[in-house]
């Protein structure tokens, strides 16, 4: 709960813009950061945090408490900004290129596979024929596959 | 099984195994796009957040003071994080409600809150709206409610109704548009422009 002195209408309008600005300044990022292929559902739910607290401060504004609406506009700001921070930081240098890494690992991985099914395939035709023609020969040693 | 038969056996199942390996890798980095129809959608529940009991007694005549508890659900069906935001109205059943054909909201002018949510794809959250009727006066014939108790926070008001009746609340989904960075009451589906809202009417007992 706020310690602070009273607030006039000033003060609490100020930080509810302030508020609105960074919440649609750290979205911005968030929607970048899904963008690039993360997984939003942990930022989205704290940015909606930020915005319970937006809904609380408008409300409170409207009803002529300034007080409690600058500290949920501030709360809301803090939010906001370290969401965006975060979103931030998920699309910087070192995080990119681990994407690109495990981009490059997840094709290597899919070519090793394929190379083991054909060589399994192969190897095991082969095994398969031995066994078979060694079993026709020995019931027939006259016959001989063409 | 001769040979030949088990040659082509084997061939088949190698193929086979290769479909759904290269099925499973592609779709995991390429991902399929959504081509069907994008969209929000709005419910308004009563106190067992299911759709119905909204009123106490199943009675929307309302007493002063008695405290009503609804349930607003929001969805997202658009495939990317949105920035939504729930209008909430209280009108009377003399001004114009919102448009649905073509999209066009009810006035700004009784707005007395609004639900900011974040919603990823397939995601939606449920927000509580509690209210009552806290200062209602009698203005010849009119009732005219001037406060409203919403959350715990008392709002002024100024709207009228004849005898009391048809008080109606409007709640609007808007979402936050990245071109026109504003809010806007429709989006584009993909199979044209949709809006989402619904209303609830009640009457003040006397």
């Amino acid at each position: 709960m706020p310690t602070q002195a009273q607030v006039d209408e000033d003060g609490a309008e100020e930080a509810l813009v302030r508020a609105e600005s960074m919440l649609i300044s750290a979205f911005d990022s968030v929607l970048e950061a899904e963008k690039m292929g993360f997984d939003a559902t942990i930022l989205s739910e704290e940015l909606t945090r930020a915005g319970g607290h937006l809904t609380s401060a408008l409300l409170l504004f409207k009803s002529h408490n300034f007080t409690l609406a600058k500290w949920n506009a501030d709360i809301c700001y803090t939010i906001a900004q370290s969401t965006k921070a975060e979103s931030i930081s998920l699309i910087d240098y070192p995080s990119l290129f681990s994407r690109f890494k495990q981009f490059y690992i997840e094709i290597l991985s899919y070519i090793l596979v394929c190379c083991a099914i054909i060589l399994a395939s192969v190897f095991s035709w082969n095994f398969f024929k031995r066994k078979y023609l060694k079993k026709v020969l020995k019931m027939h040693p006259e016959a001989v596959l063409t | 099984m001769n040979f030949y038969e088990y040659r082509t056996l084997f061939r088949v199942v190698t193929l086979a195994l290769l479909l759904i390996v290269s099925f499973a890798f592609f779709t995991s980095v390429f991902p399929i796009p959504e081509t069907g129809e994008r969209f929000f959608a709005l419910a308004l529940l009563g106190s067992g957040k299911m759709a119905e009991n909204y009123f106490p007694r199943n009675n929307s005549t309302l007493m002063l003071n008695e405290e009503i508890k609804w349930y607003v659900e929001v969805y997202n069906y658009v495939p990317a994080i949105q920035y939504l935001c729930v209008a909430i109205k209280l009108i009377n059943s003399s001004i114009a409600g919102p448009d649905s054909v073509n999209c066009v909201p009810s006035s700004s002018n009784y707005e007395l809150m609004n639900i900011t949510t974040f919603l990823t794809y397939g995601r939606s959250v449920m927000v509580p709206f509690v209210w009552k009727l806290s200062n209602v006066t009698l203005n010849g014939n009119s009732y005219v409610i001037n406060q409203i108790r919403i959350n715990n926070v008392t709002l002024p008001t100024n709207i009228r109704a004849i005898n009391g009746t048809s008080f109606r609340f409007v709640f609007e989904l808007w979402q936050f548009s990245n071109t026109s960075r504003s809010f806007q009451f429709a989006w584009e589906s993909g199979f044209g422009l949709r809006c989402a809202w619904t209303q609830l009417l009640f009457d003040f007992g006397h």
